[in-house]
């Protein structure tokens, strides 16, 4: 009887043999999309607009910034 | 004569006889938008890193951001954000077995085109 699980099995197989660490790299960031696409949209709507100053003190805050890092690094 | 049967025969599927099927067309959708948000990715980046420049750099990405040109280009990638968001999500569920029938596939294409509507216009008119 083997033990190994469905994914250990599936593991390294196919032409490019990083097809499991490459879906599962979709699932987790599909899944984390649906929270950041939202908290990046009214972020950045709200940034978006004001003075060079009022940018940068927007940008600034920790909230907006840390949403927008997330979001650029989930989506390059 | 090698084809004698010409015009008699039942055709191969190529593409320029092909009925776009709602689920192709949505899918190929969620590629289109990926590869327009990593241009939108480009333009706010170009925003961020101005802005951390000088106030000369920032004042013009940010004039062209916030032409009609931009607004326009914004809206578009506001509704490609939450279609792509959508389309992922709904990889997901098919990736744990859940609606995997063509006609419940077809009816979550529509959702999400009609979802991504939606959302888009709630943040046009709050944001």
């Amino acid at each position: 009887m083997k033990f190994a699980t469905d994914r250990k099995r599936a593991q390294g197989l196919g032409s490019g043999h990083h097809g499991t660490h490459h879906h599962w790299q979709m699932m987790v960031s599909s899944i984390a999309l649906v929270v950041v696409v939202p908290a990046f949209v009214i972020t950045f709507g709200l940034g978006l607009g004001g003075t060079y100053e009022e940018v940068v003190a927007y940008y600034s805050r920790p909230l907006p910034a840390i949403i927008m890092v997330i979001c650029l690094i989930i989506g390059i | 004569m090698a084809d004698v049967n010409r015009g008699n025969r039942p055709l191969s599927p190529h593409l320029t006889i092909y009925r776009p099927q709602l689920t192709s067309m949505s899918s190929i959708l969620v590629r289109i938008t990926g590869i327009g948000l990593l241009g939108v990715s480009v333009l706010v980046s170009w925003w961020l890193i101005a802005a951390a420049t000088s106030e000369n750099a920032f004042l013009f990405i940010d004039t062209l951001l916030r032409s009609w040109v931009g607004d326009v280009v914004m809206l578009a990638a506001t509704w490609g954000f939450f279609y792509h968001m959508l389309g992922r999500l709904r990889h997901v569920i098919w990736d744990f077995g859940y609606c995997l029938d063509v006609s419940v596939s077809e009816r979550m294409a529509i959702g999400m085109c009609g979802l991504a509507t939606v959302l888009t216009l709630i943040v046009a008119l709050v944001v």
